[in-house]
């Protein structure tokens, strides 16, 4: 038998090995829970802290529209982010102010914040628009 | 083992130290975290695939289902990323997944779990060891093709060159693709040297794994088709090779194959970047993300002695495996991103290595002597910016003066042995301070630095 007979038999074994190794293991392990985990889960070695204005985001998202405007009055000083509105997942005041925590690892309980839309007062269960500009006094 | 042996063995031990010491100090923060996210996106893809079966990073492609999504790994956010959410898509097919594979079994075996959890500092680890590997590659290939001097001046450059020493830390998929290649080449040399079939055999199977890192590792299939001489060998090496190559084909088949469809027809409607001076950019720039370009003269050196090669001898596998990898590079339009280029550069130093070599040792060293200038002024250049040394620019403004006119001379009268000595021995310690400045130059790149690169 010729080597390349050899090789293609050996081949198609690893190939259907493979197939059958890669579709078990993704329907073992996969879940949309695990995947969310890993996508949202802060890293173990991230410094946390409960200083909302202590990290800043650079830039401004490159998505005509799709922004959010949160501002932070911290004690001595103040903080402006932009937010990507589609990558906000809960689409309230809270959420918004919960993935930008969960971004820049700060700890600070939500309800230690006094926020405002337009000059009008608003609750972390408020549901926000693309556009909004949010601004929030660390009491 | 004779005393050569022991020699070359000792050499090729130091060189490999010294680029690996050049190449993990700075390297977690040059370049810098989020410069190129696909770093970061390779080693998901690897952790996706060990942890969920899926992989998953980001997506440059249209057509392709994204779900915009913050991690901020490094804190790259406040720092190199600016504003938006990273297009993260799952099943992600855009690339073959050995570099996520490599990288991200790495990051996992240091306990990284989470797509945050991935660090530079981890996951660059095993791209230097690559690199330093391809240290080792580069001295093999160029001993079997050519000569000892070679090998020993294209593994010193290789290892030194401030360009291979950063490039050689990013998680690009380039990374890998090279050594597998360089490791096909030197089977290659290494079946014909000897006649044996097993070898051609095994450079085909690693020839086919380069395409899994990349599917412009097929330049190794290409190379590969175009240096073997028999039709028999020639046959066995491209069937082992595309069948390797064509297990990416049956990896996304069995994750998704709707998926895997569709993301191979974007990928082949892509286009991005195919400037029309291409080849001029790729030639007078040395580009090393898709904004920096550290400037290093060493890769001008390899194409001018890629021309006098081509002009000098019959078609040598170094002119075979250079032009291919053109050819591939201009069909992938890749002038955009300076990772690209990565794969030249084994074959650029080796062509450097051959072609001062053949100064110091062949007759007529006045090219070499001109050739080194280029990078030694821009090295010193570097490192004195700001800071030029009086003495040092008259001992560059009259050595080279002397030594060129020198040079001239010996050719004018070849007779004159101690002259062409003498030249040589200028050839020789412009060398040994070009070398130097490599060093100097690399251990100046720090973050503070990395900033003022443009």
């Amino acid at each position: 038998m010729g080597f390349l007979k050899k090789y293609f038999i050996a081949y198609g074994i690893v190939v259907l090995l493979l197939v059958v190794f890669l579709k078990w293991h993704k329907e073992k392990s996969f879940s949309n829970d695990l995947l969310t985990q890993m996508l949202t889960a802060q890293s173990r070695s991230k410094y946390r802290t409960d200083d909302p204005c202590l990290y800043t985001l650079a830039g401004e998202p490159e998505v005509a529209g799709q922004y959010l405007k949160l501002t932070f009055l911290c004690p001595g000083k103040e903080a402006r982010f932009s937010l990507d509105y589609r990558a906000i997942v809960k689409k309230t005041v809270g959420g918004a102010i919960e993935e930008l925590f969960r971004l820049n690892g700060v700890t600070l309980d939500s309800s230690k914040l006094k926020c405002k839309q337009g000059g009008r007062e608003v609750s972390l269960t408020d549901p926000i628009v693309n556009q909004d500009n949010i601004e929030c006094l660390v009491l | 083992m004779n005393k050569k042996s022991w020699l070359i063995g000792f050499f090729l031990s130091l060189v490999l130290v010294i680029g690996y010491q050049l190449r993990v100090k700075n390297s977690v923060n040059v370049p810098l975290p989020g410069q190129s996210l696909d770093e970061y996106s390779n080693a998901w893809v690897g952790l996706s695939l060990i942890r969920l079966g899926v992989p998953v990073g980001i997506s440059g492609l249209s057509g392709i289902a994204t779900y915009p999504s913050y991690i901020n790994p490094d804190r790259v956010f406040s720092s190199t990323v600016p504003g938006g959410a990273l297009a993260i898509s799952y099943p992600w097919f855009d690339h073959p997944p050995l570099m996520g594979l490599v990288s991200g079994s790495v990051a996992y075996l240091r306990g990284d779990r989470v797509f945050e959890d991935v660090s530079t500092a981890t996951i660059r680890k095993p791209i230097i060891w690559l690199s330093t590997l391809n240290i080792a590659l580069i001295f093999l290939l160029a001993y079997l093709w050519f000569s000892p001097l070679t090998a020993v001046l294209a593994a010193l450059l290789y290892a030194t060159s401030p360009l291979a020493i950063v490039g050689g830390r990013m998680v690009q998929a380039e990374n890998g693709l090279v050594p597998m290649w360089l490791i096909s080449l030197c089977l290659l040399a290494l079946a014909e040297k000897y006649n044996k079939t097993d070898l051609i055999r095994l450079a085909a199977f690693f020839a086919g794994l380069a395409v899994l890192f990349k599917l412009s590792g097929v330049v190794a299939i290409i190379s590969g088709v175009l240096i073997i001489r028999k039709r028999r060998d020639l046959i066995e090496f491209l069937a082992i090779s595309i069948s390797i190559a064509l297990l990416f084909v049956f990896y996304g088949l069995a994750i998704d194959g709707r998926e895997f469809i569709a993301v191979l027809m974007s990928n082949a409607e892509r286009t991005y970047g195919i400037g029309l001076n291409a080849v001029y950019d790729l030639i007078t720039s040395t580009k090393i993300t898709s904004t920096k370009y550290l400037t290093d003269g060493w890769p001008l050196v390899g194409w001018l002695a890629l021309g006098a090669l081509a002009l000098k001898r019959k078609l040598s596998p170094l002119v075979i495996c250079l032009t291919s990898y053109l050819a591939i590079y201009l069909l992938f339009g890749s002038v955009s991103y300076g990772w690209y280029r990565i794969p030249f550069l084994p074959f650029l130093f080796i062509a450097a290595g051959y072609f001062l070599a053949e100064g110091i040792t062949g007759l007529n060293p006045l090219l070499s002597v001109i050739v080194l200038l280029i990078p030694l002024g821009i090295n010193l250049g570097k490192i004195f910016e700001g800071n030029p040394l009086p003495w040092l620019i008259s001992i560059f403004r009259f050595g080279t003066f002397g030594l060129i006119l020198l040079a001239l001379t010996s050719l004018v009268w070849p007779e004159k042995r101690i002259l062409s000595l003498a030249v040589r021995a200028g050839l020789l310690l412009l060398l040994v301070a070009a070398i130097a400045s490599n060093i100097v130059y690399a251990k100046m790149i720090d973050v503070n630095y990395w900033y003022k690169v443009n």
